[in-house]
């Protein structure tokens, strides 16, 4: 599974919105960053989410992460983000190694507590691991849910990292053709609620009371906000040979 | 994987062979890579020189039988000599091949490719969807096989890559109904073309699925970005080169599909994929304009860091002296990784200051043959340098022109010309040798074959065999026809007690000497 860094991927998507080639690539929009995530904003159709996990800690989480499933168990509307331990600037195979971000860390706060705890202030702070979804990176968000990933096995975090995709896939709407897909977040969460999935969940109120903004998390740790490259690789055929 | 083959007994023959099959292939690659254009001259002029090639083939093959082994080597039907019941696969794997049959593979799909990209892509079309249907209908083993059939050489044109692409998806997005394939041969061509005929007309009205669309493209953009992993890690000039050939039809289709994103609703992970594909794409599209100026200019045929450099101002606006050189080969796969460490160990430079690693200039004659070939080069005049101005000058001058003109490169011909001359003279006449003729010349013109095998015959009688031989094996690579150096390889094979092998290379000899009506 190969992995490619937010912040490239904002830049390619600045680029192409754009419209116009210039002999030095991208490189040229790396300063632009907040009008580079606005691209990725407006060009991407779906949800985010952010897989919340301490590699050392939730080694099942990472070993689902590294088991390469991950881009087709999202499908194409779901752009799951992660961090590692290096920018990756051109998409390449993710490794074991990338996956280290804060292994050493201990009692500190890590990028992805950090993460957690700016989108679920106070009561609402979850426990790690678990899935964050939520639908725009510059805007405010307007709704998060944030789904635990605890208690699992190996084989539980990979079913039900499976269930979450899926039911988020089954709760897109497509406003008046394809062309713009979004999470219904309502639809989503009586999935969980039917799946006897715990969850929790805010909305633009208590976002909104925070001083800390996703895009300035996203800033601070651009270089390590990653998300898959490819996918549906095995939807049609085995991937043997 | 590369091609290889294998003669029990005969271990320099089938080194040397397989070094030349891969020669071959990668011939076809360079074709794709730097365009030869819809003349059969070219084609006709590459088939010339491996022609020696294929008579050593046949002729182990028939005497050693059993022994033409190939691994995995992917390969489609052709029509005038193809002695299987699969229209295409893996030879080694799924049949085994007769040495002529792959060669006329070959040579049939360069001749249609040039002549009617739309016919030859119906042909891989044809066998692709054969393949498909009989390899357990996986998506990932076909474009494997599609990809690979590009690596060995087969795809002659960038066009016909993305036609060959284009066929495939018109009738894999559409889920068409394969089954009257399954289980199919050669003898049933007539059938399948029918059928295929058959669904095409009625494509029209069959739905498209945009998710088989989809996982056809992320595959595609997955190996984009696989061929740029290879390049980076390329450990020698001849891998760098190797792999950069091998991206540029590819990358040239992939960067057609960039352009068409909005019409063929790509999201935006596959577009921001394909921008940086359409960026490193248009820089292999400079990097074989170079190559091609160089050899309309007679210039040396040497690889730089030029376009790193160039692309590397930019870059160095927004990162340090450090930084930039790192990230103009991360992103732009403009230089492999190996070259990186050399240039970063340096502790940095400036653009425009990096400078070419030790041994990574020139390439061997394994990449250096194909790569003129299809330039319309001749190796054997291809210097190391270019000649001092003044020189330069004076011969331009004295052909009447601007020293900046043509002029210019007549004067470089002719200087070559005499100075390659002026060698032969003196390695042929020792008593007029200055004594260090013999290293300058081959050090001078890298792919002159006499040149090499001199210099293979004199490390030999100096008793340094192993040297000799590889010397001799590297001047028969890049002259094939020269009946003299399979001669001078079996002698060195004679000497170093591989009886079985100078039986054979003489028997080559001798061969290709009757076949030029008894000159040698």
């Amino acid at each position: 599974m190969k992995v490619l860094s937010l912040s490239k991927l904002a830049e390619e998507a600045a680029y192409v919105q754009a419209g116009e080639r210039k002999f030095a690539g991208g490189v040229r929009d790396a300063e632009a960053f907040r009008e580079n995530l606005a691209a990725v904003d407006a060009a991407f159709h779906g949800v985010f989410c952010f897989i919340a996990f301490h590699p050392a800690t939730d080694s099942a989480v990472a070993a689902y992460i590294e088991a390469g499933t991950l881009a087709e168990d999202t499908g194409r509307h779901v752009l799951a983000l992660f961090l590692v331990a290096t920018e990756i600037r051109l998409p390449r195979e993710l490794t074991k190694t990338d996956l280290q971000l804060g292994v050493k860390i201990e009692g500190a706060v890590t990028p992805v507590s950090e993460f957690v705890d700016w989108l679920f202030p106070g009561e609402n702070r979850p426990v790690l691991p678990g899935i964050v979804f939520f639908d725009r990176l510059v805007a405010d968000v307007g709704t998060a849910v944030y789904v635990p990933l605890t208690g699992l096995g190996g084989q539980g975090v990979t079913e039900r990292c499976r269930l979450l995709f899926s039911l988020a896939g089954r709760s897109l709407t497509a406003s008046s053709s394809v062309v713009k897909v979004d999470l219904d977040f309502d639809s989503f969460c009586r999935g969980l609620d039917l799946a006897a999935v715990s969850y929790v969940r805010v909305g633009p109120t208590t976002i909104r009371g925070t001083a800390y903004s996703l895009w300035e998390w996203l800033k601070k740790h651009r270089s390590e906000v990653v998300t898959v490259i490819g996918k549906a690789m095995q939807t049609f055929g085995s991937a043997t040979g | 994987m590369e091609v290889s083959v294998h003669f029990g007994g005969l271990e320099l023959s089938s080194e040397v062979l397989t070094r030349a099959l891969r020669q071959f292939q990668l011939t076809g690659v360079m074709c794709a890579a730097v365009g030869v254009g819809d003349s059969d001259d070219r084609i006709a002029e590459i088939w010339q020189r491996y022609v020696p090639m294929g008579l050593a083939l046949s002729l182990a093959e028939k005497r050693y039988q059993d022994g033409f082994v190939t691994e995995n080597t992917p390969v489609v039907y052709n029509p005038s000599s193809w002695h299987q019941e699969a229209l295409c696969g893996y030879a080694g794997r799924d049949f085994k091949l007769l040495p002529a049959d792959l060669l006329t593979s070959h040579l049939e799909c360069w001749l249609l490719g040039i002549r009617n990209t739309d016919v030859a892509a119906d042909h891989f079309v044809k066998c692709l969807l054969w393949f498909y249907e009989n390899n357990d209908r996986s998506l990932d083993r076909t474009l494997r096989f599609l990809t690979e059939l590009h690596d060995a050489g087969f795809v002659v044109s960038r066009n016909l890559l993305q036609a060959i692409v284009r066929g495939f998806l018109m009738f894999y997005s559409r889920d068409a109904d394969l089954s009257f394939m399954k289980g199919t041969t050669l003898a049933d061509r007539e059938s399948l073309n029918r059928e295929l005929g058959r669904l095409r007309r009625g494509f029209e009205q069959a739905q498209e699925s945009r998710d088989r669309f989809h996982a056809v493209m992320d595959w595609l953009i997955d190996y984009g970005f696989e061929l740029a992993a290879k390049a980076r890690g390329a450990e020698t000039i001849d891998d760098w080169l190797t792999a950069r050939a091998r991206m540029m039809a590819p990358y040239s289709m992939l960067s057609e599909w960039f352009n068409v994103a909005d019409d063929v609703g790509l999201g935006l992970v596959q577009r921001a994929s394909l921008s940086q594909i359409d960026e490193i794409a248009q820089d292999l599209v400079s990097e074989f304009g170079i190559l091609r100026f160089r050899a309309d200019q007679q210039l040396p045929l040497v690889w730089d860091l030029d376009l790193a450099n160039a692309i590397g101002r930019e870059y160095r606006k927004h990162y340090s002296r450090e930084e930039w050189f790192e990230r103009v080969v991360e992103e732009r796969v403009a230089a492999p990784d190996a070259v990186k460490k050399v240039v970063l160990a340096c502790g940095g430079a400036e653009p425009g200051e990096v400078r070419t690693p030790e041994g990574w200039s020139v390439c061997t004659e394994d990449v250096a043959i194909p790569l003129c070939s299809v330039l319309g080069r001749d190796a054997s005049s291809v210097r190391r340098w270019d000649f001092a101005a003044e020189p330069l000058e004076a011969a331009a001058a004295g052909a009447g022109g601007a020293p900046e003109g043509r002029e210019k490169v007549t004067a470089r011909r002719e200087l070559t010309k005499r100075e390659i001359e002026m060698y032969i003279f003196r390695i042929a006449w020792p008593e007029a040798s200055l004594g260090s003729d013999l290293e300058e010349a081959r050090l001078r013109y890298p792919w002159h074959a006499f040149f090499a095998r001199s210099s293979g015959i004199a490390l030999s009688l100096n008793r340094d065999l192993g040297s000799g031989i590889r010397e001799i094996e590297a001047a028969l690579l890049m002259d094939l026809r020269d009946a003299t150096n399979w001669s001078a390889l079996a002698k060195g094979a004679e000497l170093t007690q591989r009886g079985r092998d100078a039986e054979f290379l003489n028997s080559v000899e001798g061969a290709l000497v009757e076949l030029s009506g008894g000159k040698r």
